[in-house]
């Protein structure tokens, strides 16, 4: 039996870097289902002061990670297709003691990386040998020409991320401990769920008596407000019209500085590719209300404050909408104007733009679609649009005028899925 | 006279992917001006990291080319897109921009004579379009120059991309897989304007091909590719049965395309 070439060096950055995160998937899946237990135990709230004592969770949790992957393939070896085989033939899987002893040595190496910081505190006193041992166990592995771990080469396995062979039919799946993991996790988390979100079914059936005369009131419209109301419906539209096609020229220039197929290659071009996504998610995780707030205060509210959140708001989707699109295109083109001489914007004109079209007009239909979903609400802190007259209503109790609106809001709603479905159907 | 200056002088290229496969393990060649080469071998043999390695497409790891003894391997910006306007190229999926019309496409090739904002906006010289229109007409297809590209037929595409390629008057011209798209009567006809190429206008072709027969007819020498190594060069008739299995493995048999 000879001993298999050395890896180059990224290949065991590679390896390296996939056990880390393969370990780390598994023990924050354990440390989840830990958390998930004590609170259904406990029946409290979410209780964070349980984080406090992550000193034993967070060696518990690796340790534990590490037996998983002893008995069987865990789920984090599965996402990061990370297995163990023999040192000599790599297409012979490691067989159950070796897993075990390798894993093993792995938890006591986990243990003694955390131990000073346990024992010592968590003070840069406790901590820095702590990270030195943990740097001088990575070095070990580096340090090794096939990238094993120092319980891997004392059980004759090494690690790889080439499929492995299949030696046996896997069993039916209630005889797989990786079902049962999965189902018990699926159940923690939909009882923690139920906890929290504080169901009471009963009041769905005892609470009718106050709602029935809402209900009532708002089946029965009162249609003197009719023209004042299609005004502001009007007004709503065109909101989000504006709004939408302000966003699409703002959106195209900063999609492709967020498609990945665009900016790879340079360590420029990474750096704006990841602040343009940085920056799209940022401002898409703020609702349009959230927007609104801030606009009515800026620019004093009215239809101007809810157009200037929806266009906020519509840039960052639209721009994640169209990244995504780009990234989806067919390369062939892109790679015969390169082929051609063809400068950079050139090749973007010509390989790419011409294929973008359809799917972003797609979307900037769809957005407008739902802006005006979106600018119904609008009105309710100062943003314009029907919003503006839903808010008094409501708080009036003036059912038969809200009844009206909803009408109306639900006419438009339509007519504009509609619309927007149709426009869609022919432009892809 | 340098008429010993090949076209192409390849040497020691090599080219290791990131997850350390060597697709090509140090080829050497010299592509004679005015030839036809035909570059054959399996798929995965390493033949379209071969021909992209020459204009660049991919980057090579190690070795050397020349472009009319002119070292290509280290040239960067408004230079390598110079170098890859002299060396035309030719993809089996025709890879045309398809929402776009068939001048439009053919004008593509012009690109590198344009500045920035004129190709953009696609503001194209009046003699441009008409060496367009005449490269049309050459490969027969000047009556389809409104058009939109994803209306044709295969054969017609390709006779399009042949078009762009002159556009950038071509002193190369490099084919991967040109007609493995294609049915056979249309391959011919498509391979016939490349030779044509080939004979009329001094152009040098490098051609990727799956057929055996189609490198008998058209080549004037062969290329075989075996694991990212040259394990054959020569005419194409010198090609045995012997050598043939060797090229192709113990269990293949050679299919006729007519």
């Amino acid at each position: 039996m000879t001993a298999p070439a050395a890896l180059p060096m990224d290949e065991r950055w590679r390896l390296a870097r996939a056990r880390f995160g393969s370990v780390m998937l598994d023990a924050v899946l354990i440390a989840y289902a830990a958390w998930c237990m004590q609170l259904l135990v406990t029946r409290a709230g979410a209780d964070t002061a349980y984080l406090a004592r992550w000193p034993w969770l967070l060696a518990a949790a690796p340790v534990l990670a590490l037996l998983w992957r002893a008995l069987t393939p865990s789920l984090g070896q599965r996402g990061y297709r990370d297995r163990l085989v023999q040192h000599g033939d790599e297409s012979v899987p490691a067989a159950a003691d070796q897993r075990l002893l390798a894993a093993v040595v792995g938890a006591l190496q986990v243990v003694l990386v955390l131990l000073p910081a346990v024992l010592i505190g968590t003070t840069w006193r406790g901590v820095l040998p702590s990270l030195l041992v943990a740097v001088g166990f990575v070095a070990a592995r580096f340090l090794d020409a096939q990238g094993r771990s120092l319980g891997e080469r004392i059980a004759g396995v090494r690690p790889t991320l080439r499929p492995v062979p299949q030696t046996k039919v896997p069993g039916p799946w209630h005889r797989r401990p990786n079902s049962w993991i999965v189902i018990l996790l699926l159940l923690l988390t939909f009882s923690v769920a139920y906890l929290l979100t504080q169901v009471k079914l009963g009041e769905l059936i005892s609470g009718w008596e106050r709602a029935r005369p809402m209900l009532g009131q708002l089946t029965s419209p009162d249609w003197s407000i009719t023209e004042s109301v299609i005004d502001k419906v009007v007004e709503t539209v065109f909101i989000a019209l504006l709004a939408s096609s302000l966003a699409l020229p703002v959106a195209f220039a900063f999609s492709f500085l967020g498609a990945r197929n665009v900016m790879q290659g340079s360590l420029l071009g990474g750096l704006v590719y990841f602040v343009a996504r940085f920056l799209m998610n940022l401002t898409r995780s703020v609702e349009p209300i959230i927007w609104a707030i801030i606009f009515v205060l800026w620019v004093t509210s009215g239809p101007f404050s809810g157009m200037l959140a929806l266009f906020v708001h519509s840039v960052a989707a639209l721009a994640k909408l169209y990244s995504e699109a780009i990234e989806s295109i067919d390369p062939g083109p892109v790679e015969a104007l390169k082929a051609t001489g063809a400068s950079p914007l050139h090749v973007i004109r010509y390989g790419m733009v011409p294929q973008v079209i359809p799917p972003f007009l797609s979307f900037t239909v769809y957005r407008w679609d739902i802006n005006v979903r979106m600018a119904t609400i609008l009105g309710f802190v100062g943003g314009g649009g029907i919003g503006d007259m839903l808010l008094p209503f409501t708080q009036l109790g003036a059912w038969p005028k809200v009844g009206t609106i909803i009408v109306f809001i639900t006419i438009v709603v339509w007519l504009m899925d509609i619309i927007s479905s149709k426009a869609r159907e022919r432009l892809v | 006279m340098a008429v010993d200056v090949p076209m192409l002088k390849i040497r020691g290229l090599r080219k290791v992917y990131p997850n350390g496969y060597e697709a090509l393990k140090g080829i050497d060649l010299d592509v004679p001006k005015g030839s036809f080469i035909v570059c054959i071998g399996l798929s995965g043999a390493g033949k379209s990291t071969f021909i992209r390695c020459l204009n660049r497409l991919i980057e090579p790891t190690s070795g050397s080319v020349e472009l009319e003894g002119e070292e290509i391997t280290d040239v960067e910006g408004a230079e390598l897109r110079y170098v890859r306007s002299r060396m035309a190229m030719i993809f089996q999926k025709f890879n045309l921009v398809n929402r776009a019309s068939v001048l439009t496409n053919v004008m593509t090739g012009a690109l590198r004579r344009y500045g920035t904002l004129p190709g953009l906006l696609g503001l194209w010289r009046k003699q441009d379009k008409e060496e367009a229109l005449h490269f049309l007409d050459l490969v027969g297809l000047a009556d389809l120059a409104p058009r939109r590209v994803d209306a044709l037929s295969g054969g017609q595409q390709q006779r399009v991309a042949i078009a762009r390629a002159l556009m950038q008057h071509p002193r190369v011209i490099l084919a991967d897989e040109p007609v493995a798209s294609l049915d056979p009567a249309t391959s011919h006809s498509v391979m016939d304007y490349l030779k044509k190429l080939q004979e009329e206008q001094d152009i040098t072709l490098i051609a990727n091909l799956h057929f055996l027969s189609l490198a008998r007819e058209y080549g004037n020498q062969v290329v075989a590719l075996k694991g990212g190594a040259k394990v054959f060069e020569g005419t194409p008739h010198e090609i045995t049965d012997q050598k043939f299995q060797e090229i192709y493995g113990e269990d293949a048999a050679e299919v006729e395309i007519r």
